[in-house]
């Protein structure tokens, strides 16, 4: 089963995106820091990484960039309620495989997983 | 220098002046920047005496002091022969005549018509950055709870049975949010920063691309446009899809003016070192009141049919990070015109 780590320091989102990923037969894990997210990276592993963006003190740019130097093939999806040119493109920068904006659907965020783990695979 | 080099030369002052019998105010002579600024004849402005028929002495002074001497400078408004209002700041000066010891005022006028404009744009343009950063942060701020309700939304929908009153009821709030979503989007978009991807383009090939556009994706059905065209190539320097979008939000408020079978006029041509899209329709025009207004973010008349309010204040914008302007007019009951002006490359040379 393809195990997804989903970062996002507010509760009702990070629930919401795990309720709909284990709905869609994904094993789901969540942390609510980058920190969290980074303890639970070094004793397990996920298939793949759904991150917020602008969370307080390690943002999801800082994440993306530290898994990049950790894990360098392991696809990461920035989720984001900034929907600006230069969040958009500071997360490519960093290196995220994918940005999606926030709100979106169910389908688009299990669409999104889907193909980041495909263009991988 | 002859009395009469001198009268040629106060006569071709490209400012307005004024010379006054300091005593009296009595008139002495304007010159011809003058007379036109005021719209009247010499006749009737010189040997007049105050109060003036183009004063009415309401302005505000002040005094100006450079280096020693003191000048008193009044801001205020004169009133022309045909009735409209001129903003002018005047600065009175006393010169003596050195042969006959007579005192005479020399009123220098400025027209401040233009600078009020500039400023006027100073404030909209101000007013229009901080909604920009604003609306980062709105955008953020919303999104976020917006996409749990959307998505606890979805999870309801998907137990709800079809046809149910339940059901109806949460399509609603589905619809509402996704509404929300698209107003919030449209913020950002407004506060876009200035596009990289910029290209030397053809203005034309531009307008024209996106007027096929428009016909094929239907959004004009129920107008005719009609295009003219320049002889000469106009080059801009552009966002492509962002001057689009600035062309189809024009489009579409002509369309939504336009009673069917209406006519939308796309005209691009020269005006010195710009080039200018005009586009005309002959709509509804737009009431006074309104106007002032329609370039405010979510300001609309028309709410009902879904506008969010932001077409004229993200293309403005738009045209504004092109080194451009955006102007509108409008005479209620004739149509509308509105005037992309963009720089030309290289100042068109």
């Amino acid at each position: 089963m393809t195990r997804v780590l989903v970062v996002d320091d507010e509760d009702l989102v990070r629930n919401l995106m795990l309720e709909i990923l284990e709905r869609a037969d994904f094993e789901v894990a969540g942390a609510a820091t980058a920190e969290e997210a980074l303890g639970l990276l070094e004793r397990q592993s996920y298939d793949i990484v759904v991150t917020d963006a602008v969370m307080p003190r390690f943002s999801g740019f800082e994440l993306v960039r530290e898994l990049r130097r950790r894990w360098p093939e392991m696809p990461v999806i920035v989720a984001t309620g900034a929907t600006t040119d230069s969040t958009i493109t500071e997360a490519r920068a960093v290196g995220a495989n994918d940005v999606l904006t926030k709100p979106f659907s169910h389908g688009e965020l299990i669409g999104a997983i889907r193909s980041a783990l495909d263009a991988v695979r | 220098m002859s009395e009469r080099l001198y009268r040629v030369a106060f006569e071709a002052l490209p400012g307005p002046v004024l010379l006054l019998e300091e005593a009296t105010g009595n008139v002495l002579a304007a010159n011809r920047a003058f007379l036109s600024l005021v719209g009247r004849e010499a006749a009737d402005v010189v040997g007049a005496t105050p109060p003036y028929a183009w004063s009415d002495g309401t302005g505000s002074s002040s005094i100006v002091e450079a280096g020693e001497d003191a000048f008193v400078r009044v801001t205020g408004l004169y009133q022309r022969a045909d009735g409209t209002q001129v903003p002018v700041q005047s600065v009175r000066e006393t010169v003596v005549d050195s042969e006959t010891g007579e005192r005479i005022s020399v009123v220098w006028v400025a027209d401040l018509t233009e600078r009020d404009q500039l400023e006027q744009q100073l404030v909209q343009s101000g007013r229009s950055a901080a909604v920009g950063q604003l609306a980062a942060g709105v955008a953020h701020e919303i999104n976020n709870p917006l996409l749990v309700i959307l998505g606890m939304t979805e999870f309801l929908l998907m137990e709800a049975e079809a046809g149910t009153k339940q059901r109806e009821r949460l399509e609603l709030i589905q619809q509402t949010g996704l509404e929300i979503r698209d107003i919030v989007r449209g913020l950002v978009e407004f506060a876009r920063e200035p596009a990289d991807l910029r290209s030397e383009l053809s203005l034309e090939e531009l307008v024209r691309s996106t007027l096929v556009l428009a016909r094929r994706a239907n959004l004009a059905k129920l107008v005719e446009i009609v295009e003219r065209y320049p002889a000469e190539r106009l080059v801009v320097e552009c966002s492509p899809n962002q001057l689009k979008q600035v062309f189809l939000n024009l489009l579409s408020n002509a369309q939504a003016a336009t009673a069917s079978g209406g006519t939308v006029v796309f005209e691009l041509s020269r005006d010195d070192d710009h080039a200018v899209v005009t586009v005309t329709d002959d709509g509804v025009g737009i009431a006074e009141d309104v106007l002032p207004h329609v370039f405010e973010p979510f300001y609309t008349t028309r709410r009902d049919a879904g506008a969010a309010g932001l077409g004229l204040t993200v293309s403005r914008r738009i045209a504004e990070l092109h080194g451009g302007m955006l102007e509108i007019s409008s005479t209620p009951g004739r149509g509308t015109t509105c005037r992309v002006r963009l720089p030309l490359v290289g100042g068109g040379s």
